[in-house]
């Protein structure tokens, strides 16, 4: 089970001076379960590739399988919808109904489920992404506070018991505890869950200690692929793409322009921590 | 001795005052800012720190205490313009900010509504869009700008109104990496050059390391304030509020806890590399 992109090309009011090809022959599979980031600068194509996972854009050329059903399969595209869940950047602003239990009710009550179906599944997304529902099911969403109000949205998108997760910067606008928390819950659920999740980030930190796998995209390729830890060894290419590496990946770059036994391919502080006492020796490692 | 720019003194500010959902935003918050001074005030989203940026230019009045811009107090309607002129104020959200079909005119918009005389406001919009680097997109529409591109011209158009002191709330926090890069590098650089007050809210500890103080907030109050290399140092009391530190400056205190010595307050990777190489020459 995978979502298959082969050779996908996508072109903006093709026919008109304004054409603008965003995506540019793009082949990628995303697997059953995996943990995967999608990196790249504003412009390069990133939301129009996503958009293209569950159907809501159609390739001009190639093709989107998912599950191996092609997503111009009309008579499929609700299948695709509920498989492949899409959060959008600030999801909140599309919430809309009196109680955040109608509102995540929303999409499953669509999918024709009977009404304790529906009551499980909605208690089920507020657990998940942290919010108990005796006190939040019949609050109004919108007197939460912006990280709350974007947990909604997520439980809603999760309520529809997706197998592909595909969350557009979930993070933006919010500070560090918010973002912690919606990446804790984000990391558990992938992991508990079997689910695949496509991270679309700007930060290299969190990329660096959350996903398995890369994919960095510039002016609608994707240019660089495989492991986190080998796409942030190469820094030089980065940069050329106008990204950066974690701080940390890069002062142990750095510490190995003079003392080259040091790895260079560390990720986070947990992992550097052990690298520089075994380099200063005698406190042993950690 | 010289007049503060900005001088908070037990200011406090009250959300719903004497209903059941009172909540002070402020609690007692001393503060002085000196002209020419680049202030980073970080906090998580709730600490209180939006609402004292809208104290520095009268946008809110002090519930409690009071605040001098200048020394001029803010409650004092009849100085109400000559506050709004001393500090401009850059917002969050760009699009919330453009109201003109051309940058130029954006740009514009204030002065004119100074009644500043047409050449004059012809000059002091050529020197605020060349000074945010935007002067080849005056004929452009805002709408198609980058977020970025955006915000240079929201503080263009605040510089046209020849203010003393910029405010900006959390500029960046909607922008990607190369549009807050954009717009820290136009801050730096009218502090730097041009001498003006800056007070930049955000909550991106990259951003905080630029500046020559940093004001920490939690619960309406300051919990720290002093350079960079010292608030940083306070790392566990930084954690407590909900914010980061660069990973290097968490490195450096976890090391710490393996009788590693390293001095406090390290902030760069340059820094960092040094102090290591130091150590291990010693060995």
């Amino acid at each position: 089970m995978s979502i298959e992109v082969q050779n996908v090309s996508f072109t903006y009011q093709p026919g008109t001076p304004f054409a603008a090809t965003v995506l540019d022959r793009i082949s990628v599979t995303i697997h059953e379960g995996e943990f995967v980031g999608l990196i790249g600068h504003t412009g390069s194509g990133k939301s129009t590739l996503i958009q293209h996972l569950n159907g809501l854009l159609l390739p001009e050329q190639g093709r989107v399988l998912v599950d191996g059903t092609d997503t111009k399969n009309k008579s499929a595209r609700r299948a695709i919808r509920q498989k492949v869940g899409l959060v959008f950047q600030y999801p909140e602003h599309q919430l809309f109904e009196e109680t955040v239990a109608k509102d995540i009710a929303f999409g499953p009550r669509n999918l024709g489920l009977s009404e304790d179906e529906i009551e499980e599944r909605v208690n089920n997304a507020l657990l998940t992404v942290g919010l108990p529902p005796a006190k939040y099911a019949q609050r109004s969403p919108f007197d939460l506070s912006g990280g709350e109000m974007r947990r909604v949205a997520i439980a809603g998108v999760l309520a529809m018991g997706p197998s592909y997760l595909v969350l557009d910067e979930p993070t933006a606008g919010l500070d560090p505890r918010g973002r912690d928390e919606i990446l804790g819950q984000i990391a558990q659920l992938q992991q508990e869950q079997d689910l695949a999740v496509l991270l679309v980030s700007h930060s290299m930190e969190d990329v660096a200690r959350l996903v398995d796998r890369l994919l960095i995209m510039y002016r609608g390729q994707i240019k660089v692929t495989g492991s986190t830890r080998e796409v942030f060894q190469q820094a030089e290419q980065l940069k050329q793409l106008g990204l950066g590496i974690p701080q940390i990946t890069e002062f142990m770059r750095s510490l190995n322009q003079v003392a080259p036994e040091v790895r260079t391919d560390i990720l986070t502080v947990d992992e550097a921590v052990p690298e520089i006492l075994a380099y200063l020796g005698g406190t042993g490692h950690a | 001795m010289a007049v503060a720019m900005f001088q908070l003194k037990n200011v406090s500010y009250l959300y719903n005052e004497g209903q059941p959902s009172e909540h002070a935003a402020l609690d007692n918050i001393n503060l002085s800012i000196n002209r020419g001074e680049f202030v980073a005030v970080i906090g998580h989203n709730g600490s209180g720190k939006s609402t004292l940026a809208k104290h520095l230019n009268a946008l809110l009045i002090p519930t409690r205490g009071t605040v001098l811009v200048k020394g001029i107090d803010t409650k004092d309607p009849q100085h109400l313009w000559t506050i709004r002129r001393t500090a401009g104020m850059v917002f969050q959200n760009p699009d919330n900010q453009m109201v003109a079909t051309a940058v130029e005119e954006d740009v514009a918009f204030g002065p004119e509504n100074l009644g500043v005389p047409a050449e004059e406001i012809r000059r002091r919009v050529k020197t605020a869009l060349q000074t945010v680097d935007m002067w080849e997109y005056r004929k452009s529409a805002p709408h198609l700008l980058s977020g970025g591109q955006k915000q240079r011209v929201a503080i263009a158009g605040v510089l046209a109104m020849q203010p003393e002191a910029l405010v900006l709330d959390e500029p960046t926090a909607m922008l990607d990496p190369s549009g807050r890069q954009e717009v820290m590098d136009t801050v730096v650089r009218l502090n730097r050059d041009q001498g003006i007050t800056v007070i930049h809210i955000t909550h991106f500890m990259a951003e905080a390391v630029l500046a020559g103080r940093v004001v920490v907030m939690n619960e309406g109050g300051i919990v720290l304030d002093g350079t960079p290399e010292e608030v940083f140092s306070h790392l566990d009391e930084l954690k407590a509020s909900g914010l980061d530190v660069p990973q290097v400056t968490e490195l450096a205190q976890r090391l710490s806890k393996h009788e590693i010595v390293l001095p406090s307050g390290i902030l760069t990777v340059e820094r960092m590399v040094a102090e290591i190489c130091r150590l291990k020459s010693k060995m």
